[in-house]
């Protein structure tokens, strides 16, 4: 599968034809999606695990928006670490890219990470009604990474699975992300991105009704701050 | 108005959810009853100590106003508002003082935690300084500096009851917070509280210490989670 995607054969030809350049972008948009889908459940649990959660909690801050803004830190430095890959990549190791497709690439990735953060806040909740680790966000993070395209085009996955490609908000981020940036891209970023932001429409109620739901159950048991 | 009400308000711990549990087809094995129908009135400028045995219901009376615990049946209301309904607008009103060091940031001076809680009531540094300084007596001033692990329990509470009195709150919730303190630093904090009471504040402090209890307006035993 990944020879398929490595050989410049027709798959590759829709996104330039470059598979470095596929590559390069796209570990440049995984990296702030990942910090928004981990770190918000990542930092509920550290909170409860060393004891500052319900002292946060009594304060009027609601517990979605502090998961939510517990990850801009974490974001930031994932949107610098993506500009870092996209920088090295241009500047020393030859990907080119098209900076007319910029302000594309910043809009999708500023929904993206919305998309990226209602996720994370899915995970949040089960680590607030279980009380454990979070394996929905990593779960998700692995579907993302195998599923999603960031190592080679979702064409190439079997037909079977290539359905589960396109609920992933990642795969869309990606495509129209691509489709900005790089030179000789085939494919429409705008289809991409109403895609991307469907699902973001979808998910960011979803996730927060679940959240305040799972936050209710704590609250009813008394377990908010423990772990 | 009333400060403080409390009407039939029930709560009951569960053991709650697990995995495990999910997976045996019991999802919530176990409860225990912690109040059982206990009503209670605080008007403004009143303080309430109350006391009973472990287990009795204290903490919870205190964590269920600061909106971290919702009755399954009843209701807990601050200046009027329910706290189930709105947790969020009763925070702001109601300042809660556990002597729980852990919900410090250690590696944080006492200066540095005191801004990061002011900022979540939307105090800015030069506010959240102002109005430290109008809580000299706890005596706060000469360790904002140090690193919050270093501070005797004594000095801990005092800076949790710094943090809690931060945002100017109606009521006041104190969970055995004077049980570290020595005897001048005690006088002092209820030199405060009993100014924060004639200011039109409310509080209702969980506690066994007889000390405390004195100084309170009115001592009210729990025991089973019910009025003794």
């Amino acid at each position: 599968m990944l020879g398929r995607a490595v050989s410049p054969g027709a798959v590759l030809d829709a996104w330039g034809g470059d598979w470095f350049a596929f590559v390069v972008v796209g570990l440049a948009v995984q990296e702030p999606l990942y910090a928004a889908l981990t770190e918000g459940a990542a930092r509920l649990r550290e909170a409860r695990l060393v004891g500052t959660l319900e002292a946060v909690l009594v304060t009027p801050i609601s517990p979605t928006r502090m998961v939510v803004l517990s990850t801009v830190t974490p974001v930031l430095g994932g949107v610098a670490r993506g500009a870092l890959v996209l920088g090295v990549g241009s500047a020393a190791l030859g990907v080119r890219l098209d900076p007319a497709g910029l302000p594309l690439a910043l809009v999708t990735l500023v929904v993206a990470l919305v998309a990226s953060l209602a996720l994370g806040l899915l995970g949040a909740s089960f680590t607030l009604v279980f009380k454990r680790g979070d394996p929905v966000s990593s779960l998700l993070h692995v579907a993302s990474a195998l599923l999603g395209g960031v190592l080679y085009p979702v064409d190439v996955l079997p037909e079977s699975i290539r359905g589960v490609a396109e609920v992933i908000p990642l795969t869309h981020a990606l495509g129209a992300a691509r489709a900005a940036l790089l030179p000789g891209a085939a494919v429409d970023g705008t289809v991409a991105l109403a895609r991307l932001v469907g699902l973001t429409l979808v998910l960011v109620p979803v996730a927060w009704w679940v959240f305040r739901r799972a936050a209710a159950r704590a609250r009813a048991e008394g377990s908010l701050g423990f772990y | 108005m009333r400060a403080v009400e409390l009407d039939a308000v029930r709560v009951v711990y569960r053991s709650g959810w697990s995995i495990r549990a999910l997976v045996r087809g019991d999802p919530a094995s176990t409860s225990r009853v912690a109040l059982d129908g206990l009503s209670l009135v605080v008007g403004p400028g009143e303080s309430v100590g109350l006391t009973g045995p472990n287990g009795a219901g204290k903490t919870t009376v205190l964590r269920v106003l600061a909106g971290l615990v919702v009755p399954v049946a009843g209701a807990a209301r601050v200046a009027g508002v329910d706290v189930a309904a709105e947790p969020t607008r009763v925070a702001a009103r109601v300042g809660f003082v556990s002597v729980d060091d852990r919900s410090f940031f250690h590696r944080l001076s006492v200066w540095e935690n005191l801004r990061f809680f002011a900022a979540m009531y939307g105090i800015g540094p030069e506010d959240a300084d102002r109005r430290l300084r109008r809580l000299g007596a706890l005596g706060v001033d000469g360790l904002l500096s140090a690193p919050f692990r270093v501070l005797s329990a004594g000095q801990r509470a005092r800076v949790a009851l710094a943090r809690g009195l931060l945002h100017d709150p109606s009521v006041l919730l104190l969970d055995e917070v004077t049980r570290s303190m020595d005897e001048a630093s005690r006088a002092g904090v209820w030199g405060l509280l009993e100014g924060f009471c004639g200011a039109g504040g409310a509080i209702v402090v969980a506690s066994h210490d007889p000390l405390d209890l004195q100084r309170v307006s009115r001592a009210i035993t729990l025991v089973d989670g019910r009025l003794a």
